[in-house]
């Protein structure tokens, strides 16, 4: 993971074979969907609903993978680890990590932190 | 090929949908288990990608439907971060392979490919199975009905000597009666005419029954003919026979029944016939016959034999200006008990099994027997037998 980048292109094209074009459909995509789980996230673990934690998480675990955003993919990855263990305090405890990760993925991406292809440029 | 990627993330949805139409594929797509299942249950999909973890029916709970439904459609996983102990779960319920996300397109791809092939493969050696089964029942079947046609002429010929038996016995005495008995009784009252009427209807009655009696006799040799030949346990000899002097034979017999008839009649041998290895009665028997039908359905005109040698083979013909045979039964007619008698006239000529007979014989003697005819111009039966030597 690239420290001064929070989306690290190489991987999101690297599933992607390269095809520049698709990652700048995908992120358009990522970026029309991911606010509105990250609010759902947040409600689960306020309302205390472990179930609704771990499957929140996992797929904002997945998808910021997708995008290359490993940092996040991991923050959301611990929250659904202490979902599944039941611990939401812990969980909860993490999702500031993650916020602060999904903020700067979502800076980021707004910004054109991507391929060549992308709106903003590299 | 269709395919159907399901999946909850709108991301994998699209990637897989534009990359898998790109190749070929046509793609359609599902966000969860349910809307999956139900679109499986009303389409013929080829392959599934199917997404472990999903909100609401889990991908374990899709596979095991899909399973339930139509076990033979090849189904992917595609699970986040190799959650192995899921996968292999799905893999123990049926599912044909798995793969981490984010997918590796290419790695999809060949998966899919295998997977559609395998299933095509599967569905093949299934049917050629189902194939090889039910040819394994149509040979039993066939044992069978093989086996009933040995049974039916074994009894055929069973019966048939039955009854040649008493037979031989009925018109032996019924021939005895009219030709002794007859004529004693007429020489001892030659002068009461009442009792000479008598006789005169008795010795008339005993020549029916001889005659019928022999009828009967000539039907029941030829089924045991007929049955022996079929089965294979006619004792047909294997002489060195010459063909000329079978025909000679036979035709001369026949000069005086053609001539009373009021037909011309005639044969033609080619010049040093090469003779035939067989059974000089049998093909006798032919010859006879042939000349005996074309008697029979001959009404005017001529009846002409050739014989002569083709290819290394013999071919003898028996024309005829009868009323002639239609093309529909020119194959049937060498059927058991199919009798041209019943097309030409209004009764039957005959038994139904003297070609037959006719073709069994020559069969046994490795030829072919044919006719070509023409209503209202006359029939052609040719034969054909295999040469043996040239006789010097």
């Amino acid at each position: 993971m690239n420290d001064q980048n929070p989306v690290d292109n190489r991987k999101a094209l690297s599933w992607l074979e390269g095809d520049e074009q698709m990652l700048v459909k995908i992120r358009a995509i990522f970026v029309k969907n991911i606010p509105a789980q990250v609010a759902l996230l947040k409600e689960s673990l306020d309302a205390g609903d472990a179930a609704l934690v771990e499957r929140f998480a996992h797929s904002i675990r997945g998808s910021a993978a997708m995008m290359g955003a490993g940092v996040m993919s991991d923050e959301a990855g611990i929250i659904e680890m202490f979902a599944i263990a039941g611990d939401l305090d812990s969980a909860r405890a993490g999702y500031s990590r993650f916020f602060g990760a999904y903020e700067r993925v979502m800076e980021a991406l707004a910004s054109g932190g991507g391929c060549d292809a992308c709106p903003g440029g590299r | 090929m269709h395919v159907l990627v399901v999946d909850d993330d709108e991301m994998v949805r699209f990637v897989l949908n534009e990359k898998l139409a790109e190749v070929g594929y046509t793609v359609t797509d599902a966000c969860d288990g349910q809307s999956a299942l139900e679109l499986f249950r009303g389409t013929a999909f080829d392959a599934v990608l199917l997404d472990l973890k999903m909100p609401g029916m889990d991908g374990i709970t899709t596979l095991r439907e899909m399973r339930r439904h139509d076990p033979d459609v090849p189904v992917i996983m595609v699970t986040a971060f190799g959650d192995i102990s899921t996968a292999v779960e799905a893999i123990k319920l049926g599912a044909y392979d798995f793969t981490e996300k984010p997918p590796q397109l290419s790695r999809i791809l060949v998966t899919l490919k295998r997977a559609i092939e395998k299933a095509a493969l599967e569905r093949e050696v299934r049917s050629l199975g189902k194939s090889a089964e039910e040819s394994m029942v149509l040979k039993a079947a066939c044992e069978k009905l093989k086996e009933l046609d040995k049974m039916k002429t074994a009894f055929l010929s069973s019966i048939s000597h039955e009854l040649r038996t008493p037979l031989t016995s009925i018109i032996g005495y019924a021939e005895i009666a009219r030709q002794k008995y007859c004529k004693l009784l007429s020489s001892i009252t030659p002068n009461d005419e009442k009792v000479v009427r008598v006789i005169g209807q008795i010795d008339a009655n005993l020549d029916i029954l001889v005659s019928e009696g022999n009828r009967l006799a000539d039907l029941i040799d030829n089924v045991l003919e007929l049955t022996a030949l079929e089965a294979g346990t006619a004792d047909i000899c294997s002489d060195n026979v010459s063909l000329e002097s079978v025909i000679n034979g036979v035709a001369t017999e026949f000069v005086e029944q053609f001539k009373s008839r009021g037909l011309d009649f005639s044969w033609e041998i080619e010049a040093d016939l090469p003779s035939v290895v067989g059974d000089s009665r049998r093909l006798s028997h032919v010859m006879h016959h042939l000349f005996s039908n074309a008697l029979k359905f001959t009404e005017q005109g001529h009846v002409f034999c050739t014989a002569g040698k083709v290819q290394g083979n013999l071919l003898v013909s028996v024309s005829d200006t009868g009323k002639g045979i239609p093309e529909t039964l020119h194959r049937t007619i060498f059927d058991k008990f199919s009798q041209i008698g019943e097309t030409l006239t209004d009764k039957p000529k005959g038994t139904g099994l003297g070609l037959p007979i006719c073709r069994l014989i020559i069969e046994r003697h490795g030829g072919n027997i044919w006719v070509e005819s023409e209503l209202g111009k006359g029939s052609t039966f040719t034969f054909t037998l295999p040469a043996f030597r040239e006789i010097g």
